[in-house]
């Protein structure tokens, strides 16, 4: 067990109706590294995917591409690995994995990357999976990859089906690898189907969709990405949570740092395992989830507990409780927060779809009016609802689409910093 | 009927909690009073002989001073008999059950070697209490104790206060206090069958009066 990690759980509510027939309790869950928590100390792997389709030649957007890739390599430490996969109507490796103290032939192969027709995204992720990274893995399994996307469109050719996207992201990430994506302008997710393609390549690859407006903010989101990533606590994290034996795990949502519903969770018996995006050190990571208890009778039940596990070992873990009662003031809601926290977070998710979508903006809106009757919101439901009122004071239809992949973009995670 | 602004289910009286399982909203306000029936004006009969008072509008109900004089009794009270036989508790009485009340207030802690605020940042719902002297605790507040942990004070049907810890172990606030610092702090919240305590010195101090 490490004790440098805190794990917090909170729950809206100590007691449940014995006699209700089913009662809903919501808890929230905080992963937070402080001063003390010890980093991994290992080298990493960037394996950049860079989109050279013929559009990147616009508004000098492969010029700033290049020039942040050349940038992280002059960052890194000499002994981490850069790896090169570029994508047009073909995809191919450029670099094989060389030490970032082979900068120069790095730059010079970077340098070199020329300008081709359409965009074979699928194919670009799946090469840099199977070859430089799979390679590193066989080599090296020490080592922590992270695979960088950078791309101004859509996909044009080969798969472009989204649910093909989103099984290879899982597929990357159940490698034990983090995938993060990066846009740039205002030409990608604009057709339906793709609305919300990186986003979700990004999620399902335990990684964050950034979007870069203009081309120049390139390098400082890869130089960002860079320090993040060295700060790494825990490499591709597991949440197990066990939960009482009459208990129905409703809905899920991650908060921090990411904003996201939980598909499709895994459960086998009463424990349900998901996978948490790598623990870093300056990052707090938060989820919310409801609970459904039926009637029933007894005292200090084990509610849930929350485990933390980096590989099989389990890293750190909490437990909570829960008691019937037929006293109705001792089943009133205690944490506001808790309550205000999940649904401010199903109100975001809902204005996100919202932005495409007439009637989810109204449902997320419904969510918003109804948490702005309730008092004594604190701790993370007072972050997640100014976030969510922040976010639901544009109309999507009257903003243009550069701004509408820029909101599209805030309601992914909470921005900490004052307006 | 008021309806959940969340699910828009109608909400059924007495019930704070939404009714529809998995909305989980809670209404804040209480249920609205159900509405007073209206008199029974023919159990009201008068008495043999007595006349309806003079009335130059039928719609105008008996007047109810008429009605107290001239109407039979009764086995059902009306809304004027129950709040007739509301006696008045004396004064003396009043006196003790307003004294009876505990009132919980927590102070942070001053330091005793330094003799000067601590920083221990002791919230109560967010707020830092530090350098403001003793606050009166409610039922439902959420105490920050140091940045270590979020405790619940909460005062159960009894009127008895107590701290539920994530745990959900409850701290009983009686007699004796045991004086708890930052560095134990905590395991004291880890541990159970705590003995009657009162955490102090450099954290905080909650007391009752």
């Amino acid at each position: 067990m490490r004790d440098d990690l805190n794990l917090k759980l909170l729950q809206d509510r100590t007691h449940v109706d014995s006699n209700r027939e089913e009662s809903p309790v919501f808890v929230q869950i905080e992963i937070s590294p402080d001063e003390n928590t010890k980093i991994k100390q290992v080298d990493h792997h960037w394996c950049l995917v860079i989109d050279c389709s013929a559009s990147m030649l616009d508004g000098n957007k492969m010029e700033q591409a290049k020039t942040a890739a050349i940038n992280l390599v002059r960052t890194l430490p000499s002994d981490d690995l850069v790896s090169i996969v570029t994508f047009e109507s073909i995809a191919e490796e450029i670099l094989a994995p060389k030490p970032a103290f082979e900068r120069q032939y790095i730059e010079s192969t970077i340098n070199a990357i020329n300008i081709g027709r359409a965009t074979d995204m699928y194919e670009g992720i799946s090469l840099a999976f199977s070859k430089p990274i799979a390679r590193v893995q066989q080599r090296s399994p020490d080592v922590i990859n992270t695979m960088l996307l950078i791309t101004d469109g859509d996909p044009t050719i080969g798969k472009t089906d989204v649910s093909d996207f989103v099984r290879l992201a899982k597929e990357v990430r159940d490698g034990g690898v983090s995938l993060d994506a990066v846009g740039i302008g205002d030409e990608y997710g604009q057709d339906d189907e793709h609305a919300q393609l990186l986003r979700q390549v990004a999620e399902c690859g335990g990684g964050a969709w950034e979007h870069a407006s203009d081309a120049g903010q390139v390098t400082k989101i890869v130089q960002t990405k860079y320090t993040e990533r060295q700060k790494t606590v825990i490499n591709n994290p597991k949440l197990q949570l066990t939960l009482l034996d009459t208990a129905e795990l409703v809905e899920m949502y991650t908060v921090k740092p990411t904003i996201d519903r939980v598909e499709n969770l895994p459960r086998n018996g009463n424990v349900v395992s998901i996978d948490l995006k790598d623990i870093l050190k300056d990052q707090d990571q938060a989820v919310v989830l409801e609970l459904i208890i039926p009637s029933g009778n007894g005292t200090n039940l084990p509610l849930l507990r929350a485990a933390i596990l980096e590989g099989d070992t389990e890293v750190a873990s909490k437990s909570i409780e829960i008691s019937y009662s037929t006293d109705k003031v001792l089943c009133k809601r205690l944490n506001q927060g808790v309550f205000a926290a999940f649904y401010s977070m199903k109100g975001t998710v809902k204005q996100r779809d919202g932005i495409d979508d007439p009637d989810a903006k109204k449902e997320g809106e419904k969510i918003l009016d109804a948490l702005s009757k309730l008092d004594d919101i604190r701790g993370l439901g007072q972050e997640t609802v100014k976030h969510l009122t922040k976010i639901s004071g544009k109309d999507p239809g009257t903003i243009s689409k550069s701004d509408k992949t820029k909101l599209k973009h805030d309601t992914t995670f909470i921005d900490d910093r004052d307006d | 009927m008021e309806k959940c602004p969340l699910c828009d289910t109608e909400r059924v009286a007495g019930e704070d909690l939404c009714s529809n399982s998995k909305c989980g909203y809670e209404f804040s306000n209480p249920t609205e009073p159900e509405q007073q029936p209206e008199p029974d004006w023919d159990a009201l009969k008068p008495k043999s002989g007595a006349d309806w008072p003079e009335s130059n509008d039928s719609a105008v109900q008996p007047d109810q001073e008429w009605l107290k004089e001239h109407a039979e009794p009764k086995d059902t009270p009306t809304q004027d008999d129950v709040t007739a036989t509301i006696v008045e508790q004396p004064e003396q009485e009043k006196q003790e059950s307003s004294n009876n009340v505990t009132r919980y207030y927590i102070e942070d802690g001053v330091t005793p070697v330094q003799e000067k605020p601590s920083t221990n940042d002791t919230k109560v719902n967010g707020q830092n209490i530090t350098g403001q002297g003793k606050i009166e605790l409610e039922n439902g507040n959420v105490i920050e104790l140091s940045r270590v942990a979020e405790v619940t004070f909460q005062i159960d049907s009894n009127g008895q206060g107590k701290i539920l810890l994530p745990n959900n172990t409850e701290i009983l606030f009686e007699d004796d206090p045991k004086p708890v610092g930052r560095n134990d702090l905590t395991e004291f919240l880890n541990s159970v069958n705590l003995d009657p305590f009162e955490i102090s010195r450099v954290q905080f101090t909650i007391s009752k009066e």
